[in-house]
C-alpha cells in the first residue's frame, strides 16, 4: 500500500493527537508506548540545536529511559502539580515513503498551577520521524524544539 | 513591599542565623548591586571556549549589570559594561557573536574590543554647523570596563581595584580543583536558563548546602548515587568564601546509618531503573570523585556529576527572582562516544533534571514560605554547630555559612 503525503499527514496528526492529550490527561504511563523500542526524544532550545549542542532538558534513547521519566516524575520528583494544555498546530509533512514520514509540527503549552496562574509556559515545534506499522503510527526520533532558551522556574512532565 | 530603612544589623547568633530579609529587601538589594558586584569579588563571566577568535564575544552579566566580554585582534580578553557612554542604551543585543567594533544603534557612537571609544557620528557637526563641543575627547568617553583574570580558561571580572590577584581570592585548595577539570581546551554542549521566583541568594545557599542532597533529591538517594554515608568532604577556602563538597560513589557501607531498612521515611530503594543506561559512565578523574560541587564566590557554580560537567551562573533580576544559567561541557578532545555519555547525563542536572528539578522549586517554597513573617524572622544555620572549616562529614551547613560570612564582610552588615 503506497502512503500519499495526505495520508502521512493525517496519520502524524492523529499521533500528536493522542501524544497531546496523553500528557494532557496525565495518562503518563501511556507516553512512552508512542515511541519504538529504540527511539530518541530530544527536548531542546532550538537555539542550542541549531549551534550544535546536544544538551538539552530531556534525553531519551529508549523506551525504558522514557518510562524511568514517568518513574520519576511520580515517585521521586518534587513539584508543585501543574497541568499542561498543548495546542498542537498544522502539520506539514517534510518527507515521506510507505514505511514513514518526517513532519514538523507548532505547539504551545499552557501550564495551569495549582494557585491557579495560568502562563504560556513553551512555544516551539516538533520534528517527528514517524514510522508506520500496520495500523500503527509511533515516534521512532521526536526533537521538541523550545524557542525559549530559558525555561520558567522546571520541567516536570514530558512537553 | 515596606520601604526599609537603611540601618541593618546581623543577629547576634552571627551566620547561624540569616535574616529573611536579606531574600526580600530591595533596599538590600541594591546595596549589593553595589558593594557586593562592584566590590572586592571575582565575577564569572565566561570561558575561552566561548570566544576562541578574535573579536568573539559574549554576553553576561555582574549582578544586574550588562557587560560584553570579548577577544580583541592580539588575543587580550577583555570585559567592559553593555552600556553606551553616549545615553546609556544597550550596546550589542545578540547574545554571542564575532564584531570589529560595538557601535550603538542609536547614535553611531563606536568603540573598539578594548572598550574605547572610535568614533562619534556627526562629531564635527554638518557644514560646520551642530556637533560636539571642540573640547570633546574621546578618551573620556569609554565604555566602563572591568578587570579580567582569566584562570585556566574561565574568565573573571571586578569592578573593584581592591580584589586581589585571583590565585590569592581562590586560595589554594580551590585553585588546585578548579585546575583538576579546567585542564585542558573544553567545548559547549549545552546552554540555557531557568528563571527562578526567588532572591538569588537562595540558589546559591542550596549549591553550598550537602544536608538536602539525599534528602529532598530522592533520586540520588534512592538509586545511591549520593549518601551521606560515602566518602567525601566538604571543603572551604580559609576565607570561607567559596566551598567545595564531593563524594566517592561505591565507597558506603549503609549498615547502622539511617539508610538501612529505608528509615529515612522518602527513600526509595526499592525503585528499579528500567533502562540504566542514564548512569552509565566512566572514572575520568584518578581521584575517584563522582559527584562535586564547587562554588566561587559570589555566584558561580561549577559541577561533576559522573562526566557531565559544568557551570551554573547566577544572575539576580531583581530581589525576588533570578535566573541560573547552566553551561554545560565536554573536552575539545572528547571521543564521540564520551559526548553522548555526557549529554546523557545531563538528565540528571538542570530544569528538568533527575536530581536538580527540586531545587527550583524549593528555593520558590522558601521565598514565599518567608513572606509576611516579623519583622526579626530568621532561618536557623546550625548544622555542624557555628564552625566555617573543612571536614569530611557533609551533614554539616558550614558551607553555607561560608558565603554568609563573606556576604557580610563586602555588604559591611
Amino acid at each position: 500500500m503506497s502512503t500519499d503525503k495526505t495520508e502521512a499527514r493525517l496519520r502524524v496528526e492523529d499521533l500528536l493527537r493522542e501524544y497531546a492529550a496523553c500528557i494532557d490527561d496525565g495518562r503518563y504511563e501511556e507516553w512512552p508506548a508512542m515511541f519504538t523500542e529504540e527511539c530518541r526524544y530530544l527536548i531542546i532550545p532550538k537555539e542550542s540545536h541549531e549551534r550544535g549542542y546536544v544538551s538539552g532538558f530531556y534525553l531519551c534513547e529508549s523506551r525504558g529511559m522514557l518510562s524511568d521519566r514517568i518513574l520519576c516524575l511520580r515517585e521521586t520528583a518534587i513539584y508543585e502539580s501543574q497541568q499542561y494544555r498543548h495546542i498542537v498546530g498544522g502539520t506539514r509533512v517534510l518527507e515521506h515513503t510507505d514505511s514513514g514520514c518526517r513532519a514538523e509540527t507548532p505547539f504551545a503549552v499552557i501550564r495551569t498551577t495549582q494557585d491557579g496562574a495560568m502562563a504560556l509556559f513553551a512555544a516551539g515545534k516538533y520534528v517527528d520521524e514517524v514510522i508506520f506499522e500496520g495500523e500503527r503510527a509511533l515516534f521512532r526520533e521526536k526533537l521538541v524544539l523550545t524557542d525559549s532558551t530559558r525555561i520558567d522556574i522546571l520541567i516536570a512532565a514530558p512537553l | 513591599m515596606p520601604k526599609s530603612s537603611t540601618v541593618f544589623t546581623w543577629p547576634e547568633q552571627g551566620v547561624t542565623r540569616v535574616p529573611y530579609r536579606v531574600y526580600d529587601d530591595p533596599a538590600i538589594f541594591e546595596r549589593e548591586q553595589s558593594l557586593l558586584f562592584r566590590g572586592p569579588t571575582w565575577n564569572y563571566l565566561g570561558l575561552d571556549c566561548e570566544i576562541p577568535g578574535a573579536g568573539d564575544y559574549k554576553l553576561n552579566f555582574v549582578g544586574a549589570t550588562p557587560v560584553i566580554l570579548c577577544r580583541d585582534e592580539n588575543g587580550e580578553v577583555h570585559a567592559m559594561v553593555n552600556r553606551c557612554a553616549h545615553r546609556g542604551s544597550l550596546l550589542c543585543i545578540e547574545k554571542q557573536g564575532n564584531r570589529e567594533q560595538f557601535s550603538c544603534v542609536y547614535h553611531n557612537w563606536s568603540y573598539n574590543l578594548r572598550g574605547d571609544l572610535t568614533s562619534v557620528a556627526f562629531k564635527r557637526g554638518v557644514r560646520g554647523k551642530g556637533g560636539m563641543p571642540a573640547d570633546f575627547d574621546n578618551a573620556k568617553h569609554g565604555l566602563e570596563r572591568l578587570r579580567v583574570a582569566s584562570f585556566n580558561g574561565i574568565h573573571f571580572g571586578t569592578f573593584s581595584a581592591a580584589t586581589p590577584p585571583i590565585e590569592q581570592y581562590l586560595g589554594p585548595v580551590m585553585s588546585a580543583y578548579l585546575k583538576r577539570a579546567y585542564n585542558r581546551p573544553m567545548k559547549v554542549i549545552g546552554a540555557h536558563s531557568q528563571y527562578l521566583k526567588n532572591n538569588w541568594k537562595l540558589v546559591m545557599e542550596n549549591v553550598r548546602d550537602p544536608y538536602h542532597a539525599s534528602i529532598l533529591h530522592l533520586f540520588f538517594g534512592s538509586f545511591g548515587l549520593s549518601r551521606q554515608t560515602m566518602k567525601g568532604e566538604a571543603l572551604l577556602d580559609d576565607s570561607g568564601w567559596h566551598h567545595i563538597v564531593y563524594t566517592k560513589r561505591g565507597t558506603d557501607d549503609i549498615r547502622g546509618s539511617e539508610y538501612e531498612g529505608n528509615k529515612l521515611p522518602n527513600m526509595k530503594s526499592h525503585l528499579k531503573l528500567n533502562d540504566p543506561k542514564i548512569l552509565e559512565e566512566w572514572p575520568e578523574f584518578p581521584d575517584g570523585i563522582t559527584n562535586m560541587v564547587q562554588t566561587v564566590f559570589p555566584a558561580v557554580t561549577f559541577q561533576q556529576i559522573s562526566n557531565c560537567l559544568g557551570v551554573r551562573h547566577i544572575v539576580p533580576r531583581g530581589p525576588h527572582e533570578c535566573e541560573w544559567f547552566w553551561t554545560l561541557l565536554g573536552y575539545e578532545d572528547d571521543e564521540p562516544w564520551q559526548t553522548k555519555i555526557r549529554a546523557r547525563q545531563a538528565n540528571l542536572i538542570g530544569p528538568a533534571g533527575f536530581i536538580s528539578l527540586e531545587d527550583g522549586a524549593v528555593t520558590n517554597f522558601v521565598q514565599r514560605g518567608i513572606q509576611g513573617g516579623k519583622p526579626d524572622a530568621m532561618a536557623v544555620v546550625e548544622l555542624g554547630g557555628s564552625s566555617i572549616a573543612s571536614g569530611e562529614d557533609r551533614v554539616t551547613e558550614a558551607p553555607i555559612r561560608g558565603f554568609w560570612k563573606g556576604y557580610r564582610e563586602v555588604m559591611g552588615i
